[in-house]
């Protein structure tokens, strides 16, 4: 682990690479600020221009510009009570009170010390866990993938807001929307509709851009909605009182290792691991009446386990080929643009790549400590830009990724398909979040279920005869069963979409 | 009857299931075995037509609880989906042209647009692809 830190180290440092990530925390960061622009958004509009990069370089930005987007959205948060992505959703509740009491400049600095914290064990615990996890996974076979497959499409289901069975209805269509083009086995044709844009199958970016960056724009831009955001609450000091700080240390440790335990299961990522470490604060607390006054421990718990989440969702993303979110399905895309498959091999067979990503994260962090908490009021001012002048450029932007791709006008017109689709799907309650990962992990479904079913004579019960397979599926089963119970169905809190 | 966002999500992947199901009826399914290409497109459509007829059916019988009706702001829609087709379109023509439109097109979508905005925005807007894919990316695309 040692000999990889230092590999990594020296990946990281090259100027290049420490060049990429600069640009990625502070576009990052410049992004999530703005009102109305998610990570999700951002990444899916960014992929594009990230091709011509060699694969560390373009994970290395994309890693930056996801934390960055975190950190400008939890500033969001505090300062106008807006969550700029749904993983600092409960920032707002006692950050923006905090603001309102004159103690935003506290909250930020805890927040931005609470997310280095975590983003600095959840490093260390990405060095130590990944190559563990990865040995492990080398024990799996098609049977275990296939399960752990479905797995983490029932855990991203029965997460995100809304049903149980519209989760799963997005699943279900994000694999079909994965079947067209050539089936790798046959050659035959499926879903194409005798269109030869259609026989490579539809590229993931494609129905990115559009079920996020173009669906979000329509949603933006109803005509109710008041242009200017909330009042920008004044930042004042920056420096936490040592009662604040001593106050925050052990939320921060606790914060760290729910995000680390929610980030590396599949399909449970950094906004559950924000709203549990929240309930954990206010269980702790001697006094949980002040929750949702401004409690310091109710911003810097949040913040740390999102951040935590966030570093470590990337073990199973980068080890086992199976993204655990929305953002993590997206990278994994950026990833075998390059033509690389994550999987337990990648550790060994490009540990550049691994290690060099693992130590820019901590550099990452680093960087955004120091941009960030001086630069604040610099910052502030992004909050000011109104949608009327920012949407137009998104979609200049997305339109061109686009088009870009293969310089096929078709693309587009399918992205403008999927606009409309991401559209009319929100507006109806669903959520995109299990869509696009099973888009993503679908054509791995079919490979290792068919490859399973080989191997066993088509008997059914290799599912069920290998422990491991066998525990990913009863896991699965549990949660569907859970949520089908009415006492839970009702407790279960409301999460926005997994980002 | 009201129809409510449920009833409605569950006719459409009732559409969607039934749509893929009627495609993927010839496609050869093979065995488990050795699957087919049909193999795997037919669970799914059998489950997408499963699970919308069940949150349809849901939806029926849980109508006297408060549902919220679907609401689609037609004029984005419709004005968005527009720009961004008839960038498909113009793009052959250049990048200048077709950035233009789409400026132009989305600048009619925004409910709160200013006149003197407009050109402002096409300025940056050719700016922002000019240096961003012409000069940073190198990109073959006429202007």
């Amino acid at each position: 682990m040692l000999d990889g830190l230092i590999l990594g180290f020296q990946v990281a440092l090259s100027l290049d690479n420490l060049l990429y990530c600069m640009i990625g925390v502070t576009l990052g960061t410049f992004i999530g600020m703005l009102p109305g622009v998610g990570p999700l958004v951002t990444i899916a509009m960014l992929l594009p221009m990230t091709y011509g990069l060699t694969p560390v370089a373009s994970m290395i930005m994309l890693a930056g510009i996801y934390y960055g987007a975190s950190y400008g959205g939890s500033s969001t948060a505090i300062l106008v009570n807006l969550p700029g992505e749904s993983s600092s959703v409960v920032t707002c509740i006692d950050g923006y009170q905090m603001a309102r009491k004159g103690r935003a400049g506290a909250a930020l600095a805890i927040a931005a010390i609470g997310s280095f914290v975590a983003g600095c064990i959840g490093t260390f615990g990405i060095a130590l866990f990944a190559p563990m996890l990865g040995r492990a996974a080398l024990a799996f076979g098609p049977a275990e993938y296939a399960s752990l497959i479905v797995m983490a499409l029932v855990a991203t289901s029965v997460l995100v807001q809304g049903a149980l069975v519209k989760g799963l209805l997005m699943a279900l269509l994000g694999i079909l929307i994965g079947l067209v083009g050539m089936d790798v086995n046959s050659g035959a044709m499926r879903f194409t509709f005798g269109l030869p844009s259609l026989m490579e199958g539809i590229d993931f970016v494609v129905v990115a851009v559009g079920t996020f960056a173009f669906a979000e724009i329509i949603r933006e831009l109803r005509p109710s909605k008041d242009e200017a955001p909330g009042q920008v609450a004044p930042v004042g000091s920056l420096m936490p009182t040592a009662e604040e700080l001593r106050q925050s240390v052990k939320p921060i440790l606790r914060g760290t290792s729910v995000g680390m335990i929610c980030g590396i299961l599949p399909g449970i990522g950094a906004t559950v691991s924000s709203f549990a470490s929240y309930i954990l604060e206010k269980r702790c607390a001697k006094d949980p009446s002040r929750f949702g006054q401004g409690a310091i421990e109710g911003v810097a718990g949040p913040e740390s386990a999102n951040n935590a989440a966030s570093q470590t969702t990337f073990i199973p993303t980068l080890t086992l080929g199976v993204p655990g979110s929305a953002t993590m399905a997206l990278m994994l895309g950026a990833l075998m643009i390059h033509g690389i498959t994550p999987g337990p091999n990648i550790i060994t067979e490009r540990p550049s790549l691994f290690w060099g990503l693992v130590a820019s994260m901590w550099v990452g962090n680093l960087m955004l400590v120091i941009l960030n908490l001086p630069l604040i009021r610099l910052w502030i001012v992004l909050l000011k830009v109104p949608y009327s002048w920012l949407f137009p450029m998104i979609l200049i932007l997305s339109c061109l990724g686009i088009y870009t791709l293969s310089n096929e006008p078709m693309d587009v017109l399918l992205g403008a398909g999927f606009g409309i689709f991401g559209y009319v799907v929100l507006q109806l309650g669903f959520s995109l979040a299990p869509f696009i990962l099973g888009l993503v992990l679908g054509p791995m479904l079919e490979e290792n279920l068919r490859r399973a079913l080989l191997i066993s004579h088509g008997d059914p019960r290799i599912f069920i005869e290998s422990p491991i397979s066998a525990g990913f599926l009863l896991a699965s089963a549990v949660m569907l069963a859970l949520l089908v119970l009415p006492a839970v169905r009702r407790s279960k809190p409301h999460l926005e979409q997994e980002a | 009857m009201p129809i409510t966002k449920d009833g409605i999500g569950g006719i459409l992947f009732i559409a969607i299931g039934l749509t893929a199901l009627m495609i993927a009826r010839h496609y050869p399914t093979g065995s488990a075995l050795s699957m087919g290409p049909g193999f795997v497109p037919m669970i799914v459509s059998s489950l997408l037509l499963g699970l919308g007829v069940l949150l349809f059916c849901r939806s029926i019988l849980q109508r006297n609880e408060t549902q919220e009706r679907v609401t689609i702001a037609w004029r984005p829609l419709l004005l968005v989906t527009g720009a961004i087709v008839g960038f498909a379109l113009l793009i052959q023509f250049g990048l200048v042209v077709a950035v233009t439109y789409l400026v132009i097109a989305a600048w009619i979508a925004d409910p709160n647009r200013s006149s003197r905005a407009l050109p402002i925005l096409i300025v940056v807007g050719i700016g922002m692809t000019v240096l961003i894919f012409k000069i940073g990316l190198q990109l073959p695309i006429s202007l």
